[in-house]
């Protein structure tokens, strides 16, 4: 179940009061970017051009069908991949200028990534995936250990802190994996069609906590999916279309039983 | 603003190897089995080295003896059923002692033998008939007269004593001054050492024997180091997802190295402790076969100190092979992209 207080949790609130203070900032920002991928002598144009800005404390939703250039762009703002031309400025650093051990600790520090399909580490407990990016950012075993119950106790699941992912449902496998993005309090959270691999309900939980997770906390939160009840709880929904996006709408601008939504 | 900052959580690495290994126990075996195999063959080799020099004493008596009955064998005959008279000039060395007993094993019938020195037989024989002559009658229906013993030769005349032998054979075990015309018989001489040309042919042929164990042992080691990397890479492409996910969760590349560097060591260090232990039990059960348990134990006490440095050597070789062998498969592992891991079918 989900903790009623997430409002108060001092923990919380610390790790997200820096990111709290500043309205409409723009936390990433890409202008024109366009990846090309040269398979023996064929070139893939994955996006052609995209400019996008994301502000803090945003719930950005992208939609578009698949091999519309949708992961690209996704790992273009994660810091997975940099574009072939164009620039993707994270927290005003530009990625393109960063090597790969400083694209580490932006991964380590600044994002939390969550998966279509949780990529929890199976052979370690549900506390050890979520102290790891902490090991990663050098925090000491012992305060990693403290604040990894903390992350878990937010997310409802301190009570399974032992147990391996396999021992867990869908969900709380997901809540796990939400826990150890949250784990080095990072201002930007992606996800990439969390709640995909999720039933009805229990993917509205997810949706609720990502809600309460932006709603108090001002974490950015950029997510693909295809879900509804989350595109309707987002500030800002992007479709993008054969590498290109192609619109920018608010939920409250549009008819979800239209066609494009099924 | 960002500063580069290389944390490297040894001990978070090291958590992921060992659970690595418990769930791909199966395999780990397997992998570590073939560095066990090279090792110990290494080592079984690097080992026979360093006991040889207990046995040394031992294999040139062995050797003189084989050079002994060869050179009897080739004027008597095989010594199967025959008789063979003996003068005993003084006390029996171990040579000429085990050079009768090894008559006897060959299926000697009889032996007829006097001196002056001894009242019974010097040594314990049993499967041949024993008669002890005068000394004028050795030579009697013999087939050939060994002279054997410390001591001086007798004042014997030794036409007349070869007279009534079936074939006049006098062997020499020992350098004497000793002269026989060559038209009333022949004279072996059994102490006889090896001919300049055979020395240098023995030396080659070790030689040749050394070059080829260096030869195979070169090979098992390489053939060692491409198993572990063919394991390394198939546990690479088994965690493809989770290098992934890490890499995502912000492990640098250095990171995902050390965590396959680590995985190889401990490998390399298993497969090494066990390779020489297996190693060093295989030639002292060959030595025991061979010398006997009390030589090969006395051998194993005598060489026990370069026995642990040519086990500290192939351990220390087995890591850096191991290592080696990671090399590669680490760092196919340490470039790979973390967008990968995001691709659900990976």
């Amino acid at each position: 179940m989900m903790p009623e207080s997430l409002n108060d949790h001092p923990m919380i609130k610390e790790l997200f009061s820096a990111s709290t203070k500043e309205e409409r900032e723009c936390i990433i920002h890409a202008v024109d970017v366009k990846k090309i991928f040269r398979m023996e002598k064929q070139e893939t144009h994955a996006l052609r051009g995209a400019t996008l800005d994301v502000y803090k404390g945003e719930y950005l939703s992208i939609m578009g069908p698949s091999g519309s250039g949708k992961s690209t762009l996704f790992n273009m703002i994660g810091a997975l991949q940099k574009p072939t031309s164009g620039k993707v400025y994270i927290d005003q650093v530009d990625i393109a200028q960063l090597d790969h051990n400083e694209l580490a600790w932006l991964r380590c520090r600044k994002i939390g990534y969550i998966f279509q399909t949780f990529n929890l580490i199976q052979v370690m407990t549900c506390l050890e995936n979520v102290t790891l990016p902490m090991s990663f950012a050098g925090t000491e075993s012992e305060t990693a250990r403290e604040k990894g119950l903390e992350i878990l106790r937010l997310v409802g699941l301190q009570e399974r802190a032992l147990h391996k992912p396999a021992e867990l449902s869908g969900g709380q496998q997901q809540r796990v994996a939400i826990a150890r993005a949250l784990a080095n309090s990072p201002e930007i959270i992606l996800a990439d069609e969390p709640t995909a691999n999720l039933d009805q309900k229990t993917g509205a939980e997810i949706i609720d906590l990502l809600a309460e997770l932006k709603e108090n906390y001002g974490v950015t939160i950029i997510s693909a999916t295809h879900d509804l009840k989350m595109l309707r709880s987002s500030d800002r929904i992007l479709w993008i279309v054969d590498g290109r996006i192609v619109k920018s709408a608010k939920p409250d601008e549009l008819d979800f039983d239209s066609p494009e939504f099924h | 603003m960002i500063p580069n900052q290389i944390v490297l959580p040894r001990k978070v690495a090291f958590n992921v190897v060992i659970q690595g290994f418990r769930i791909r126990f199966g395999r780990s075996v397997v992998t570590v089995l073939g560095v066990v195999l090279g090792i110990a063959f290494l080592m079984s080799i690097l080992s026979s080295q360093a006991l040889r020099k207990g046995v040394v004493a031992e294999d040139e008596i062995r050797l003189e003896i084989s050079r002994m009955l060869s050179f009897l064998r080739a004027e008597m005959g095989p010594p199967e059923e025959r008789t063979i008279g003996l003068i005993l000039t003084g006390s029996l060395n171990e040579t000429e002692s085990r050079l009768i007993l090894e008559l006897e094993k060959e299926g000697l019938g009889k032996l007829k033998w006097s001196g002056s020195y001894e009242d019974e037989f010097p040594i314990p024989i049993q499967d041949v008939v024993l008669e002890k002559t005068a000394e004028q009658d050795v030579g009697q229906e013999v087939s050939a007269i060994l002279i054997m013993g410390s001591g001086p030769l007798p004042n014997i005349d030794w036409i007349n004593l070869t007279e009534k032998s079936r074939q006049k054979v006098l062997a020499l075990s020992r350098k004497q001054n000793f002269d026989f015309p060559s038209s009333s018989g022949t004279v072996v001489d059994l102490w006889r050492e090896m001919r300049p040309e055979e020395i240098i042919k023995a030396e080659r042929d070790m030689a040749k024997e050394k070059v080829r164990s260096i030869w195979i042992i070169t090979i098992s080691l390489i053939v060692t180091i491409i198993g572990i990397s063919n394991a390394m890479l198939m546990s690479v492409s088994e965690r493809f997802r989770e290098i992934g996910t890490m890499k995502c969760l912000g492990a640098l590349s250095a990171f995902v190295r050390i965590i396959f560097i680590i995985e190889s060591g401990i490998i390399g260090s298993i497969g090494g402790i066990l390779g020489c232990s297996v190693g060093v039990l295989f030639s002292f059960l060959a030595y025991t076969v061979t010398y006997g348990i009390s030589l090969a134990a006395i051998s194993f006490l005598d060489g026990a100190a370069s026995l642990a440095f040519y086990a500290l050597i192939s351990l220390f070789l087995s890591i850096a092979m191991s290592i080696l062998a990671a090399i590669y498969p680490a760092s196919v592992a340490a470039r790979m992209v973390p967008a990968d891991a995001l691709r659900s079918n990976v």
